[in-house]
């Protein structure tokens, strides 16, 4: 693995800037129950994956996810560890996804997996470690229509962006 | 240049359209009248309460204490030792198959019907 | 494309169509008469406004009868009965003559178990005060001679007090009384399967056909001594429900407990190891009644009561050494089960 150049640093550093103001932004935005999310901090990581490749992804994901945490100051607690588990699955299906079969899926195809790969490892993480008992299942097809929504939301405003930022040729 | 919607997206949209109804009918079938509160933590039944009756009372959670409230046939988390806050924000539940989480703590509180069907009053 | 879109569109009918947020029992809340008031109307025809609509004459109702037969001023009807005692009678409303005559003949048929002019007493124990007291053997025994439900002259539509210092206090019939008007408003706008719920004096209409539901509604008893928890529970259709506790207000002086069901005979709290009895009746006006009339009574003479009652079944929870036992009439046996202990 090459080690980064300043210019990479900076803009991934760009990238997982944009993505803590998404967060943050988002928290303001008001929702019928908490733990139902867009996820918009995920446009940028989408647009990592899309302009560099898995690993910038997984960098700016987590990054953002850190800043996040300390952000709304739950940094070492279940929040956080639940993000991690969200944000690096959703990662590995998304980069996973794009390698293994090229070209079948679209920026909206690719959100979505991301999407509702975060809200599933979330769920299972809360299912088996936490809460221990099947009425959490209740939740779930709230959480699903959630995933799903959020995913095209953030597919289509990647898509968007994304001809944009590959015409100021940002280099690899 | 990757596109915008392919051909498998629209699969994968009408896919996962399809599984999140199908959760929606799998978990509605569950979902019953309910006048009974359960409260369980770390998995283990802890509390067992009816929706027609006021009641304030704490719970110990993995990491705290949570004041539960029930007031006119609907629960609420009124207080809670956890940083986010997310039980008590999901505000006041009332349906059958309702839930409230709070994870740090393990808690679950749950609307079910009561054991015996359909307990419509008290007296006393 | 229009797979896609057709597909979409039938799972969201799909969702309208599988919507199950029940709209049923249409409930309110309210309070009145010093109770937390709660009506639950289970039909299923008729609109939610129509129930609601409803229910807000049947609340009214119960505001009406609390104006009428309170005590606690003396501008309502009982009040001005009170207000004039031993100097003039007053002219009611027939409604509230066919009360009187009605507790009179639960006072007559119980030998004074029950007797609507324990009001001088009611009033001294004061249990809804802030610090109540024990009211001194003197001042008991002066007011005795004024709880006589035979010094009540009920002359046309005129009532009268016989002797200065008497009152009446309906307290013991008035809210199984309002919940039976209630319930009669609601059955006059068509309601068939509903509760009236005023401070655990049941009025229960169970004459719907839910596909779903039981053909009876099930009533918890409270537990007398564990707060929070159900001494039992029992099936029932139609009628009237009540229960007297020694629990319900009460304080505690001297390590003694001095309940609010007097005995109008003595003047003090019942102390004959009853602590709960709960009475089922075709209407709620009885019911109430005889909860506290066998209370009064006691173990053995109270259940004779509701024995040689027709339309009646009881059940009388009673101090057995340490623990709690009880006793039930047949038919109440029947339909009730006890809960197990947690």
């Amino acid at each position: 693995m090459s080690a980064w150049t300043t210019r990479q640093i900076t803009t991934l550093g760009l990238f997982s800037a944009v993505g803590i103001s998404l967060f943050v932004v988002e928290s303001f935005i008001p929702m019928p129950l908490p733990f139902l999310k867009i996820g918009l901090a995920n446009v940028s990581s989408l647009l990592a994956l899309m302009l560099f490749g898995m690993r910038e992804m997984m960098l700016v994901m987590s990054v953002r996810v850190i800043v996040g945490s300390m952000l709304t100051g739950s940094l070492f607690g279940p929040g956080f560890l639940l993000a991690m588990a969200g944000g690096v699955g959703s990662a590995l299906a998304m980069g996973g996804v794009k390698k293994a079969i090229p070209n079948v899926f679209g920026v909206v195809g690719i959100s979505l997996i991301g999407s509702v790969t975060h809200v599933t490892v979330q769920f299972l993480f809360v299912l088996f470690f936490y809460v221990r008992t099947p009425a959490v299942f209740f939740l779930l097809p709230l959480l699903l229509t959630s995933a799903l929504v959020g995913g095209v939301i953030v597919g289509w405003i990647a898509a968007r962006l994304l001809p944009i930022l590959k015409s100021m040729k940002i280099p690899r | 240049m990757i596109p915008t919607l392919t051909i498998g997206d629209k699969v994968l949209l009408a896919l996962l359209v399809c599984l999140v109804a199908g959760s929606f009918l799998a978990v509605g079938s569950f979902a019953i009248e309910g006048n009974t509160v359960l409260v369980q933590v770390d998995g283990r039944t802890v509390h067992k309460a009816s929706l027609l009756e006021n009641r304030i009372f704490p719970v110990s959670g993995a990491e705290g204490a949570l004041t539960i409230e029930i007031r006119e046939g609907r629960v609420a988390v009124t207080e809670a030792k956890c940083p986010n806050h997310v039980c008590i924000r999901t505000g006041w539940r009332s349906r059958g198959g309702d839930i409230i989480v709070c994870v740090p703590n393990k808690v679950v509180v749950r609307i079910l019907a009561a054991d015996k069907a359909g307990v419509r009053a008290i007296t006393g | 494309m229009h797979l896609q879109l057709s597909t979409l569109g039938f799972v969201v009918l799909l969702l309208l169509g599988c919507n199950r947020s029940p709209k049923r029992p249409v409930t309110r809340e309210s309070t009145a008469m010093n109770s937390f008031v709660t009506i639950a109307v289970y039909d299923e025809s008729g609109t939610v406004d129509q129930l609601n609509d409803a229910i807000d004459s049947a609340l009214a109702e119960i505001q009406r009868i609390e104006e009428m037969a309170t005590d606690y001023n003396d501008t309502s009807q009982v009040g001005r009965i009170n207000l004039h005692a031993g100097k003039d009678s007053i002219l009611v409303s027939p409604e509230l003559i066919a009360l009187l005559r009605t507790s009179i003949a639960f006072a007559e048929r119980s030998g004074g178990a029950f007797d609507v002019a324990v009001g001088p007493i009611v009033k001294t124990w004061d249990f809804l005060a802030a610090k109540p007291r024990v009211p001194s053997r003197d001042a008991i025994s002066r007011l005795l001679p004024l709880i006589d439900y035979r010094q009540i002259v009920i002359a046309g539509e005129k009532v009268f007090l016989t002797h200065k210092g008497m009152a009446l206090d309906l307290g013991g019939i008035a809210k199984g009384y309002a919940v039976d008007r209630a319930a009669e408003i609601l059955r006059r706008k068509g309601c068939k399967q509903f509760i009236v719920d005023v401070g655990g004096n049941l009025g229960v209409s169970w004459e719907g056909t839910r596909l779903l539901d039981s053909a009876a509604a099930t009533i918890l008893v409270r537990h007398p001594r564990r707060e929070g928890e159900f001494f039992g529970e029992f099936r029932m259709g139609t009628g009237g429900v009540s229960t007297s506790g020694d629990y319900q207000r009460y304080f505690i002086q001297d390590g003694v407990r001095y309940h609010h069901i007097i005995d109008p005979a003595t003047g003090l709290p019942t102390s004959n190891g009853v602590v709960s009895v709960t009475i089922v009746a075709a209407d709620a006006t009885t019911a109430d009644a005889l909860s506290t009339l066998v209370f009064v009574l006691g173990r053995e003479e109270g259940m004779r009561y509701i024995l040689s009652t027709p339309g009646v079944e009881g059940l009388i929870v009673f101090q057995q050494g340490d623990s709690l036992s009880f006793v039930s009439s047949a038919g109440f046996e029947n339909r009730f089960s006890r809960s197990a202990a947690p």
